[in-house]
């Protein structure tokens, strides 16, 4: 197994850590800008509280000159303040009053502006001439008679750096936890996976010799459990498709060969002696017969296998159904009347469908044909043609029964009629001459016009077939 | 007036046979040629062409399916080179689609291997006459008569009594007296449809039985013959040469 075995696997691996590095470096900012806020809200309070302790820290000297009290310092608890910027203005008129050292000389924002620290504590952030952030608050406090407006500020920086260290921190961690997520999303999808792999390893031996194999289901409701069922519906449908097409196949050379046997036994027997002209003639003319029977079965196959590609156009008109039935009864009446059976035709004669007549016409004629061939002589063929009705869910559709006094279809061959080459009797059909194509060339034309021919459950003697096809809305074209 | 005889000038048709199965094409030329026919073979298209300009064809029969230069590739240069004469193709492949091909490139009409060979007679025959045997208003062989208008139907000034079927099937194989006729082109051309029926060959079996019992039973001289593997015909001679 190569590191990256297929693409999903490594697509999945990759917007796992995509998604987990997204949601890390997501979560390390806003823990960053909290953490930043927090110490400026911090730093504010503490200004707040050291504007209130210098407003009592602040006298004016003997001179006259805006002083604080330094002792102050001393105090272990205020050792931070040494740090503390601070400016006093007088209000009235803007002047410097006071400035410390901190402020090493710059200005903490100037002339003082509209209301600033009146009635409480103005919080600004400004940048001082050298370029120090720092976060400053007002206030004006009155002392002595002079309004003085206080500022007092700190460096922002600390609090920056302090930041960024922990910023620092976290990402210094986010490369390991990406490697370590990349691992176990690399590992979860492989597991996720690999049941996919064996089942695609599995279906790779499955050749044509052995499609009667299954791929085995864990568990049928889960997703890769309905997959194996899939599969396996689609193993099952090809071997039943190459089933049919292996007896297919023998059929058909079983058929082709019954009349290339009688051909070349007539013929070595012809030419084992002499004969007269007419003899010869007899033999000539007894193999032809089986060469037209050849070339009739290859056409009817051809035009079976044109069907089932949709390769065959149908030429669609609308005409009374009844027309039909009557011109197929004409046509194979003679039969019957060779045989003395009677064909009777009776229904609605004004049940107009959308059909292709010559295809329709040969489905009823196959099925008429059958009937003469298999019924017995002097017997009697019925045909009644009558509208479905919403009874029996036929309402839409018009019904051709053809009933017969033959020896029926056994239930268990009612749907296997019509499959190719099937042969109620073996022994029988071979003098009827029939070659197992006739139904199944019936039902292709039948279902090419949109219907549908099956036999129905009769109880007396003899079979029901039944042709049942769309009505036509519209009136009848005139066809020739 | 209808028969074998039915090619009016002095001089046999002349017809090519282009067609590389060389048995096939030999059974071809046989076979036309004991119809009367004078007739060529080429193996191959170049052949072919040459043929055509060398000697006066009236009728080619053409494969689809030949070396090198193709049929249909033969049929648009002979049509390029302006010969007009009626080209029938002769092809395995019965599709639609050939079948257009094929008309579009020229041809005249399209018979699919394997044929019928009266069928072949009967389409070379419509194709040098270039128009369907004449509808006469009175057909008659021997003392057999057909009169088509009337549909009356006698033989020996004896009235017969035939089914409007029979009749149609009676004046087929008239107007093609004397050529035997085949199942196929019977079912064609009497029960005008192209859709084989696996029980048609049975039904025109019985319709030619009870003709025969109509026409030939009560009478000495014998008319309809049935050639074994072929089909009918109608004719006055009982031994064919």
């Amino acid at each position: 197994m190569t590191f990256w075995p297929n693409k999903i696997r490594r697509s999945l691996t990759l917007w796992y850590v995509a998604i987990f590095g997204g949601v890390l470096v997501a979560y390390i900012g806003v823990a960053c800008i909290v953490q930043y806020w927090q110490l400026s809200n911090q730093l504010y309070h503490a200004e707040v509280q050291d504007i209130e302790t210098v407003q009592g820290l602040l006298y004016f000297n003997e001179e006259g000159k805006l002083s604080l009290h330094e002792e102050y310092f001393n105090q272990p608890q205020s050792r931070l303040l040494i740090d503390r910027m601070m400016e006093v203005l007088d209000d009235a008129n803007g002047r410097v009053l006071f400035r410390n050292r901190q402020l090493k000389g710059n200005r903490l924002g100037g002339l003082p502006a509209l209301n600033e620290g009146v009635g409480g504590f103005t919080p600004r952030r400004l940048r001082l001439a050298d370029g120090t952030h720092v976060l400053a608050i007002s206030h004006v406090h009155s002392l002595g008679g002079t309004s003085l407006l206080i500022r007092i500020a700190y460096s922002t920086e600390p609090l920056r750096l302090g930041t960024i260290e922990l910023l620092g921190l976290l990402g210094l961690v986010l490369p390991a936890a990406l490697i370590a997520a990349g691992f176990a999303g690399y590992r979860i999808a492989g597991k996720a996976l690999d049941p996919l792999e064996q089942m695609a390893q599995l279906t790779e031996g499955i050749t044509a010799r052995r499609l009667g194999e299954r791929i085995p289901v864990k568990n049928p409701d889960d997703e890769l459990g309905h997959m194996a069922r899939v599969l396996n519906g689609l193993l099952k449908r090809l071997e039943e498709s190459f089933e049919s097409l292996q007896r297919f196949t023998s059929d058909v050379a079983h058929e082709l060969r019954t009349p290339l046997a009688a051909m070349r036994s007539v013929g070595e027997v012809g030419l084992q002696q002499i004969h007269d002209v007419e003899q010869y003639r007899d033999i000539i003319g007894s193999m032809l017969e089986e060469v037209v029977k050849l070339n009739s079965m290859v056409d009817t196959l051809l035009t079976l296998a044109h069907a089932e590609s949709c390769a065959i156009e149908l030429h669609r008109t609308v005409f009374p159904f009844m027309e039909l039935v009557n011109e197929s009864a004409a046509v194979v009446g003679v039969l019957a009347e060779e045989r003395n059976q009677t064909v009777s035709v009776t229904g609605d004669s004004r049940i107009n469908i959308w059909a292709d007549y010559a295809l329709l016409r040969m489905a009823v004629v196959n099925l008429l044909d059958n009937a003469v061939k298999y019924s017995p002589p002097g017997s009697a063929i019925r045909l009644s043609l009558q509208r479905g009705d919403a009874a029996t869910q036929t309402a839409g559709f018009v019904e051709l029964d053809i009933e017969d006094e033959g020896p029926g279809i056994p239930e268990n061959a009612r749907q296997k009629i019509f499959d190719r080459f099937f042969r109620l009797d073996e022994a029988r059909t071979q003098d009827s001459g029939g070659a197992g194509l006739g139904l199944p060339i019936a039902r292709w034309a039948v279902e090419a016009n949109g219907g549908r021919v099956f036999v129905k459950p009769r109880p007396a003697p003899g079979a029901k077939f039944c042709i049942r096809v769309p009505i036509a809305d519209g009136p009848s074209d005139k066809h020739a | 007036m209808a028969g074998s005889e039915g090619i009016r000038c002095n001089d046999p048709p002349h017809i090519l046979v282009i067609e590389d199965e060389r048995k096939l094409a030999d059974a071809i030329a046989e076979g036309l040629a004991e119809s009367g026919y004078r007739v060529r073979i080429a193996h191959s298209g170049e052949a072919g062409l040459q043929d055509v300009r060398n000697h006066a064809i009236d009728v080619i029969l053409l494969d689809l399916m030949l070396p090198r230069q193709g049929g249909l590739e033969t049929l648009r240069e002979l049509r390029r080179c302006g010969y007009k004469m009626p080209v029938l193709i002769l092809t395995s492949k019965g599709s639609i689609e050939d079948r257009v091909r094929g008309l579009d490139a020229g041809a005249d009409d399209y018979l699919i291997k394997p044929f019928a060979f009266p069928e072949l007679l009967a389409r070379v025959r419509a194709l040098h006459r270039r128009a369907p045997p004449s509808s006469s208003s009175v057909l008659q062989l021997a003392d057999l008569r057909l009169d088509v208008g009337g549909r009356i139907t006698t033989r020996a000034d004896k009235l017969l009594d035939l089914t409007e079927r029979e009749f149609d099937l009676l004046e087929y194989l008239l107007l093609n007296s004397g050529t035997v006729v085949s199942r196929e082109m019977i079912t064609r051309d009497v029960w005008k449809t192209t859709v084989r029926y696996t029980s048609m060959d049975n039904v025109i079996d019985v319709h030619i039985a009870r003709i025969r019992r109509k026409i030939d039973d009560p009478f000495p001289i014998k008319l309809l013959h049935t050639v074994r593997g072929v089909g009918f015909v109608l004719r006055m001679d009982e031994e064919p040469k």
